[in-house]
């Protein structure tokens, strides 16, 4: 490849604009301001196009290409909150439907374009992936030649690059000017730039560490890019929720039969309308929770083989409430639903069918809802014997059956069988149903009390990414903080052929080097150079003039 | 407890008069500094001044902030109301903190107001002090807030320096794109002044209009207008004695009372417009060019520049990082794809474009200025529309 | 020089496409269970209706067709239909069937296995340990597990007579 060799005698890569070594232009001859963008380095996408591997390179190379991801990623993202995703339509209901019932044509576009899960769709997770590409690319493309540049920058520069710096200023060196270089030098240092001197001439340098700070944050990001990445497969993140009736002991999902929690009391408490800081409220303090907790012990298993009779080891009891999940092994319980409630237990007693007995009232059974025997033997002798239990009852097909095993509406079929009896009665029990199937019938149940417990639902939670993304995070921010709260400033200043000459260039923050400008001027005595871009705005016409002259001044960056 | 709530509300009282006085002190500083251009020291004194008010207007303010903390037991970020005063104390913090590098009194005149306007809307929003639900019981969640505020705030004052920097430069006297789109932001600023004082004069008046109504779950519930109804909520009926019936009802999904505010919002910000032309005979932007005449238009682009840099990091550590960690925490997963969320992505999105745009493309001046302006929509419109008009679910302090 | 700079561009691009395919096929593909075709089937040992231990590791040597079912479940009640009838049949060709209930009350599962008599082994899975270490998520869900203890087929959802009885023949020990 072509090598461009500057007066000075440094071999640059082709594509260079300013040569590494003295900072000669070697592109332009015109006027104005250098580009001092990446030191003028020649970026290796724009040197190299012949093959496809380049071409694609080269396209997600290209800052104007990331912006577009950026742009495109941005107007997708707001486009999925014009209606709710469907994650967060109400349970139960079908996107299918629901889109064009609540919000008419627009919501059955939305809906169609497949909006109602755009997140996870195809197209957005490619724009990612492309965000994630350019990134990459784009930082391997611009770090490298950057490196070398700062790296290889010699004290001495080229007279053309000290003139089209942006604070630039020159006069006829005096005969104390070796002196005041010096002076110049020692200054500097007390302001903790690192000065080096060559020939007379002088260069401080000061926050050169900021110029990394964009490749470590976007090294953060694809560290953070990756971490989001792994939870889409199952090993690294699962996600799953229990049920837990107060008393029960449910396994924890995805602990493969390990770990197991009891429900010993599903507590829900509210604001006191007394509260003195509510008092001025309109909305009712005691309408708003204050607390959800549920007290679990945590159980581990020890043997291998399910139904070994095994006895679980307990671990330890832990009040679980939002914002305080329990945490073990990697996993996570949190405290995320709850129903009040439910029913458990039916009491029993058997009455005559007319009238009321008041001694039979005194034997009560009771059945349990989640899983009754099959015959209850009363003292009184009678017999009562479950024939059929449905714990969510429903007549469908013109046969009696259940929807699920959950007792919300129980349905039992039992055979009251009075003392020394053989053939019983059948009638049908529930809430608020007691129907006698017997052609006659004397005897039928009561239901005298019934008891309820609550239930409370955990998200199980094992997230093996967080590490990764923490990681991710921290040095994001540390780039972030790196590269936005310091900047490079560099002071050069040089005695040549009987002339001083002083120019100054800051990635950002022009204002600390004129700062820094001055000081040195009240210190030694140095001239203070004067602000390029500034002239060359007053001078040229207002509107269009500001606008070019920015683009030339290419003061910042990386 | 509830005396400490009152001081509360009399130390924010007193910040946003302290406000008003360095707005009018800075008003003065640059204003009176052509008449009084032989003694160049008077005009500097009002400069002073100007930021001495401001500090303490932000020293009250953060009393303010610490009372009610106190009285409510739990940081006042938790409901627009706080939310949005908070904002505004921390976009004046964001002045306090980068006036003295650039000692920019016609960015104390722009940023003050906006500070005042701020923090005149959120008080239209209840400002009782409310309970906070168990999600919202966590150090983190304060944190995220707090710091997104304060990122919020910075930027905000990004857009100050780009607005001073867009009546710099522009042309006033010809018509052109540039005019009609700056005179639209400027009516944006007038639509909430608008709405600050409409809601002001009907709730001096005591107007209260209650409407029956089905809401998105397809129940009955009602609905409190303090604004004559325009756009009514979804079957309404009207429940109180007097009042007219509204033009036009909402559809289930849209929080109409909200939408009714906006609509008036619009009328309001539209009259008081006109009214200003009419006054002023020209375009507001070129009536107020004159203040700005003294700028160099450059400090004002790197001004601006200097708000965003500092204030995205901060930003993004509030509004996406601590975020993150409270969702983990709180929601069992650190991000949800919820609006709110995603609006944060957005405004960081869109900050990093401008980054981007700026260091690598050379986007500096006029289209900078520009994207600061459409950077500051977009946290408005995280704040309010987000919070607002998206119904249901994921409304604040949800 | 330059060629170098070919391969390392070529061989970056090749590293991130090919970890974006992989993440993309694992996220679009159908879902893989927890427990799926050439997995070792999760040993269990639960008392039938009858009190008998079902023990599926000493099943080894027969093919077990593994059914996961409820009361309330149509696809799982027309399955039972099917299975009740070549039973007998697959019995002797060495196919063992076990239904294993999705922990509902004893009571109803007993009556109803009555009013039905369905004559192969049946469990309560109390407490859904089995049904979560398979990863049963919906009803009916089947796995074909042959004579050596792997499963060999996952199967969800409702299924045709025609397809339950091909189901069974490839269970046969030696068919495979």
């Amino acid at each position: 490849m072509k090598k461009v060799i500057c007066e000075c005698g440094h071999e640059n890569p082709y594509g260079t604009e300013l040569c590494e070594s003295c900072g000669k232009p070697l592109k332009d001859q015109g006027k104005g301001l250098v580009n001092m963008r990446y030191e003028g380095a020649a970026r290796r996408s724009q040197t190299y196009s012949r093959t496809i591997v380049d071409k694609i390179w080269n396209f997600f190379s290209s800052v104007k290409v990331g912006v577009w991801i950026i742009v495109l990623t941005l107007i997708a993202s707001s486009l999925g909150t014009v209606f709710p995703q469907e994650m967060f339509i109400p349970p139960g209901e079908r996107a299918s439907v629901y889109y064009q019932q609540e919000y008419g044509t627009a919501g059955q576009l939305f809906y169609q374009l497949g909006f109602h899960n755009l997140y996870s769709s195809w197209w957005y997770m490619l724009l990612v992936a492309g965000l994630a590409t350019s990134l990459i690319i784009a930082s391997i493309d611009r770090f490298f030649p950057l490196y070398r540049a700062l790296k290889n920058q010699r004290v001495t520069r080229h007279p053309g690059f000290m003139k089209r710096q942006r604070l630039y200023h020159t006069e006829r060196a005096g005969e104390d000017a070796h002196d005041r270089l010096k002076k110049a030098g020692d200054a500097l240092r007390e302001k903790r730039y690192r000065v080096r001197e060559e020939n007379g001439n002088l260069l401080a340098e000061k926050g050169r560490f900021s110029r990394w700070g964009p490749y470590v944050n976007h090294i953060g990001l694809i560290i953070f890019l990756i971490g989001a990445t792994l939870r889409l497969f199952p090993e690294m993140y699962l996600d799953d929720h229990i049920w837990v009736r107060e008393g029960q002991t449910v396994e924890v999902k995805g602990t493969g039969g390990e770990y197991s929690v009891r429900n010993e009391e599903f507590l829900i408490e509210f604001y006191d309308d007394e509260d003195e800081r509510f008092i001025n409220n309109p909305q009712q303090a005691s309408a708003v929770a204050k607390t959800y907790q549920t007290t679990v012990t945590l159980f581990q298993q020890t043997s291998e083989t399910i139904g070994s009779g095994v006895e679980p080891d307990e671990v330890e009891q832990f009040p679980i409430r939002v914002n305080n999940p329990l945490t073990f092994d990697g996993f996570s319980l949190y405290q995320v639903d709850f129903k009040l409630n439910e029913l458990s237990e039916f009491t029993f007693a058997v009455e005559p069918e007319e009238g009321t007995d008041d001694e039979l009232y005194s034997e009560t059974i009771d059945v349990n809802l989640y899983d009754p025997e099959t015959v209850y033997e009363m003292d009184n002798g009678f017999t009562v014997e479950i024939l059929e239990y449905f714990p969510n009852y429903v007549f469908e097909n013109n046969e009696p059956g259940t929807l699920n095993r959950i007792p919300d509406n129980p349905r039992f079929i039992v055979e009251i069988t009075p003392p020394g009896e053989e053939e019983g009665e059948m009638s049908m029990v529930g809430i608020q149903v007691n129907n006698p199937l017997s052609e006659e019938s004397d005897y039928r149940l009561r239901m005298v009390d019934f008891d309820t417990n609550h239930v409370s639902a955990l998200a199980v939670r094992r997230d093996r990414t967080i590490p990764i993304l923490i990681a991710g995070g921290i040095i994001f921010m540390i780039g972030l903080v790196q590269g936005a709260y310091w900047h490079h400033r560099r002071i050069w200043i040089q005695e040549r052929d009987g002339e001083l000459l002083l120019a100054g260039h800051a990635n950002k923050n022009w204002n600390a080097l004129k700062k820094d400008f001055s000081w040195l001027s009240e210190k030694t005595g140095l001239p203070e150079p004067a602000d390029q871009a500034e002239k060359e705005e007053t001078d040229g016409t207002r509107d269009e003039g500001v606008k070019s002259n920015h683009g030339d001044a290419g003061s910042d960056k990386q | 407890m509830a005396t400490l709530a009152q001081t509360s509300s009399n130390l924010l009282l007193a910040a946003f008069f302290l406000y008003f006085l360095a707005t009018v002190f800075f008003a003065v500083s640059i204003t009176g500094g052509r008449f009084k251009n032989k003694e160049g020291d008077e005009k500097n004194r009002t400069g002073t001044y100007g930021y001495i008010s401001s500090v303490l207007a932000f020293v009250s303010a953060i009393g303010y902030f610490v009372t009610r903390w106190i009285a409510a037991g739990h940081a006042p970020v938790s409901n627009m109301f706080e939310y949005t005063t908070f904002l505004g104390i921390m976009m004046g913090l964001g002045f306090v903190i980068i006036y003295p590098i650039y000692k920019s009194r016609v960015l104390g005149l722009f940023t003050m107001p906006i500070v005042m306007l701020i923090i005149a809307y959120a008080s239209v929003f209840p400002t009782e002090i409310q309970p906070l639900i168990p999600a919202l019981q966590t150090g983190w969640l304060q944190i995220h807030v707090i710091t997104t505020a304060l990122g919020q705030g910075i930027l905000a004052v990004g857009f100050a320096a780009g607005l001073v920097y867009l009546i710099r430069v522009t042309d006033f006297k010809a018509k052109s794109k540039k005019v009609t789109a700056l005179e639209l932001v400027l009516f944006g600023l007038l639509c909430f002044v608008g709405h600050v004082l409409l809601n002001m004069g009907f709730g001096a008046a005591g107007y209260e209009k209650e409407f029956n109504y089905t809401n998105e779950y397809g129940e009955q519930a009602q609905m409190e207008y303090q604004l004559p109804a325009i756009i009514g909520p979804n079957e309404a009926e009207l429940a109180s004695e007097t009042g007219s019936n509204p033009l036009l009802l909402a559809p289930d999904f849209i929080v109409a009372d909200d939408l009714n505010a906006v609509i008036w919002a619009f009328i309001a910000g539209t009259a008081l417009y006109w009214l200003l032309r009419l006054v002023l005979r020209k375009p507001i932007g070129g009536a107020l060019q004159p203040l700005v005449k003294g700028v160099n238009p450059q400090s004002a682009d790197e001004l601006s520049y200097r708000a965003i840099a500092i204030g995205f990091p901060i930003f993004t550590l509030g509004g996406l990082i601590f975020a993150m960690i409270w969702a983990q925490i709180a929601w069992t997963r650190f991000w949800g794809w919820d609006p709110k969320e995603v609006w944060a992505l957005i405004t960081f999105l869109f900050y990093a474009a401008y980054l981007h745009l700026r260091l690598s493309r050379g986007w500096h001046g006029e289209k900078s200025a520009w994207l600061c302006v459409i950077g500051f929509a977009i946290i408005m419109f995280n704040l309010i529309f987000v919070n607002l008009v998206i119904a249901g679910l994921h409304s604040y302090a949800m | 020089m330059k060629k170098r700079r070919l391969v390392i561009r070529t061989a970056i691009l090749l590293v991130l496409t090919a970890a974006l395919g992989y993440t993309f096929y694992t996220h679009f593909s159908e879902e893989r269970g927890l427990v799926d075709a050439g997995d070792e089937a999760p040993d269990f040992a639960l008392e039938d209706m009858e009190g008998n231990t079902v023990h599926l590791d000493e099943m080894k040597g027969s093919g077990v067709y593994l059914t996961f079912w409820a009361t309330y479940c149509a696809y799982c009640r027309d399955k039972m239909e099917y299975l009740k009838d070549y039973h007998e049949d697959y019995r002797d060709k060495g196919v063992e069937i076990v239904a294993v209930n999705v922990d509902e009350p004893s009571v109803s599962v007993q009556r109803y296995i009555d009013r039905h008599s369905v004559p192969y082994a049946n469990v309560i899975d109390r407490g859904m340990r089995v049904s979560n270490a398979y990863g049963v998520r919906s009803l009916p869900a089947v796995f074909l597990i042959d004579e050596s203890g792997a499963v060999v087929e996952r199967q969800i959802g409702g299924k045709t007579e025609a397809q339950v009885l091909e189901a069974l023949d490839k269970l046969v020990p030696g068919s495979g």
